[in-house]
């Protein structure tokens, strides 16, 4: 293996620092994840820590795996007047991310009409490319409203409550965005995709709650074994998509004039202080906004397909916001190093903010367990509910892993999926699936993930994450 | 006439694409974009779309090609069968992306989020041109 790795403990690894590595890398991972990780991943986990006024180590999570610039998985955080902001550390999708909502429901009230309700999600919330609401087009001046203010758009147009906000990261609106920063490309891509799951590993999920490990932090999150829960895994659409890719450009010219030698062209970076950082991060801000509206419009239209398919008032059914994470974004937080608080860029790439117990950025109905931590698995077999931890608030700037990490390529998938039948092999196993396209279903066949439950193994040993609960898929949603 | 082979990556796909020419790679990269975002037999084009995409090298202009086309994918619903290019130069490219609109004809398609910088490689081989580029998926 060409990058030099030294084990710490049995899920600790460290990449040594060499050449124009400015610190070490940290890798959270068990020694069979390690053995299964591509070369590529950890050049990449490298990379980045080349990179000005990063602060600790160039972190991965246990999901790690190769992505583009950053790795996925990847975590970094960067000094405010030393350090940079980079699209690459970001994504494409800018604040992809999860949002759980709790019901009054358990699953056996929900069975007799469970395959109504999935053709109901899969009617009313729109999925696969280019997919568009043609009852919500957006005038540019109503979209550039979305972009400031998120998720809080939506709920003043009646798409949910105050109640949804303040179970939000950030509730629902990344302050600093600027509209003006956003290209009229970026917004025609946008405006009919407000409310919109899109494709790939994109999701929506109807689950059950199948086994709770902490009861207590449990019922403060206010969930129950057998309780149905939605997941919806989606993020800032085509409009994110071009924001990166516009800033990617200005980015490369950034890095040529302020001198800053880049190891892939993906990780183009300016200083934080400049007015190209400062810009960048106000573009991603109403990008990030525009996600946190989406999963909110998408909110909505789950509870109105809750009451269209069993027949009763919203206010019964009490699908609620247990919480919703960012997770391609870069943010500014205040962290202790050395003992002494500083004000860092953290950016997380395929990560989750994992805030414990009594941190103010924890909201206060769960400010005594820890902020809640979503994390998806694959379709056939579970996800996981967890809370943040004082180790990882320590140890990774307040971040873990965001999902179960992509183990086989797509084309690997897609060869071993030939021949069966996917959605009968899921149907036996009780769980129904609705996808736009047979393709993205081969792709995302569950053997093409690691077992998140090993994943979370490692962020439990850890101290980076405590786990809470484990949901188990009842109807999949795809794009 | 250039070729494409697609690159194997764990959670995305590149596409390396070899030509006599600057054109030919143009073409061969946007057919394997074709090949990726649907596993679907070509079909007759009903509708064109012009396009002139700018960059500061061939690199920047290979991505800004590829964005171009996902861009028309997803704001005209234009699905990608044909490809002409019909002028390039190091800094400019004219072409035409020919297709059918999915309103017409709906397909499932795959969705390309964009063309990245990662790995990303334009150049001059002895015989002939090659590309390299990595799609986020």
């Amino acid at each position: 293996m060409g990058v030099k790795l030294q084990r710490i403990d049995d899920c600790r690894w460290r990449i040594p620092r060499a050449g124009a590595m400015r610190t070490e890398g940290l890798v959270f991972a068990s020694e069979a994840m390690i053995r299964a990780l591509q070369e590529e991943a950890l050049e990449q986990v490298r990379n980045v820590a080349t990179l000005p006024g990063i602060v600790g180590p160039s972190l991965a999570m246990p999901d790690i795996h190769w992505g583009y610039g950053f790795p996925i998985g990847g975590v970094a955080a960067f000094d405010a007047d030393s350090g940079v902001v980079s699209p690459g550390g970001v994504g494409y999708d800018i604040n992809c991310g999860v949002r759980l909502l709790r019901s009054a429901l358990t699953s056996d009230e929900v069975a007799p009409r469970l395959s109504g309700l999935a053709d109901a999600l899969f009617r009313n919330v729109p999925s696969g490319i280019g997919s568009q609401r043609r009852d919500l087009r957006l005038t540019v001046a109503e979209e550039r409203k979305v972009l400031a203010q998120g998720a809080r758009w939506a709920v003043a147009k009646g798409f949910g409550t105050e109640r949804d906000l303040e179970h939000i990261e950030e509730e629902g609106t990344i302050p600093g965005a600027d509209p003006d920063l956003v290209s009229d490309r970026a917004l025609e891509r946008g405006r009919a995709q407000l409310g919109t799951l899109g494709s790939g590993n994109h999701f929506l999920e109807i689950q059950r709650v199948d086994e709770i490990f902490d009861p207590v932090a449990a019922e403060t999150l206010g969930l129950f074994c057998g309780q149905v829960t939605v997941t919806i895994h989606t993020g800032s659409r085509g409009l994110g998509y071009q924001v990166c890719d516009d800033w990617l450009r200005t980015m490369l010219d950034a890095s040529r004039r302020y001198g800053i030698d880049l190891p892939d062209r993906q990780l183009c970076c300016a200083p934080l202080a400049s007015p190209e950082g400062r810009d960048y991060l106000a573009a991603m801000a109403a990008a990030a906004n525009f996600a946190f509206a989406n999963r909110q419009l998408i909110t909505a239209w789950v509870r109105e397909s809750f009451a269209q398919v069993l027949g009763k008032r919203d206010d019964l059914l009490r699908l609620s916001v247990v919480y919703d994470v960012c997770h391609n974004i870069a943010k500014w937080e205040t962290h202790k190093v050395d003992g002494k608080p500083r004000r860092l860029c953290v950016h997380r790439k395929g990560a989750t903010r994992a805030f414990p117990p009594g941190h103010p950025r924890t909201p206060a109905a769960y400010r005594s367990v820890g902020q809640p931590v979503l994390i998806p698995g694959d379709m056939g077999r579970y996800s996981f509910v967890l809370v943040g931890t004082q180790g990882a608030l320590e140890e990774t700037f307040g971040s873990t892993c965001h999902g179960a990490g992509r183990l086989l390529s797509r084309h690997a998938a897609k060869r071993i999926a030939r021949g069966r039948n996917i959605p009968a092999e899921l149907g036996a196993m009780g769980i129904l699936l609705r996808a736009a396209g047979r393709g993205t279903v081969a792709e995302e066949i569950p053997e093409a993930y690691k077992d998140v439950a090993e994943v979370v193994g490692v962020v439990a040993r850890a101290g980076i994450g405590h786990i809470v609960a484990r949901l188990q898929p009842l109807a999949v949603i795809k794009g | 006439m250039g070729h494409f082979r697609l690159l194997e990556h764990t959670a995305d796909i590149g596409i390396e694409a070899t030509g006599k020419s600057p054109a030919d790679i143009f073409r061969a990269v946007a057919a394997g974009l074709r090949a990726i975002l649907g596993d679907l037999p070509n079909r007759p084009c009903g509708h064109w779309q012009q396009v002139s995409v700018e960059g500061r090298n061939l690199d920047e202009l290979l991505v800004n090609w590829l964005n171009a086309i996902l861009f028309h994918l997803e704001v005209d619903g234009l699905f990608p069968e044909q490809f002409r290019v019909e002028a390039i130069s190091s800094t400019n490219l004219r072409a035409r992306i020919g297709g059918n609109l999915l309103a017409d004809s709906p397909l499932p398609v795959r969705e390309v989020k964009a063309a990245t910088w990662h790995r990303l490689e334009v150049s001059a081989q002895p015989g002939g041109w090659r590309a390299r580029v990595y799609l986020d998926l």
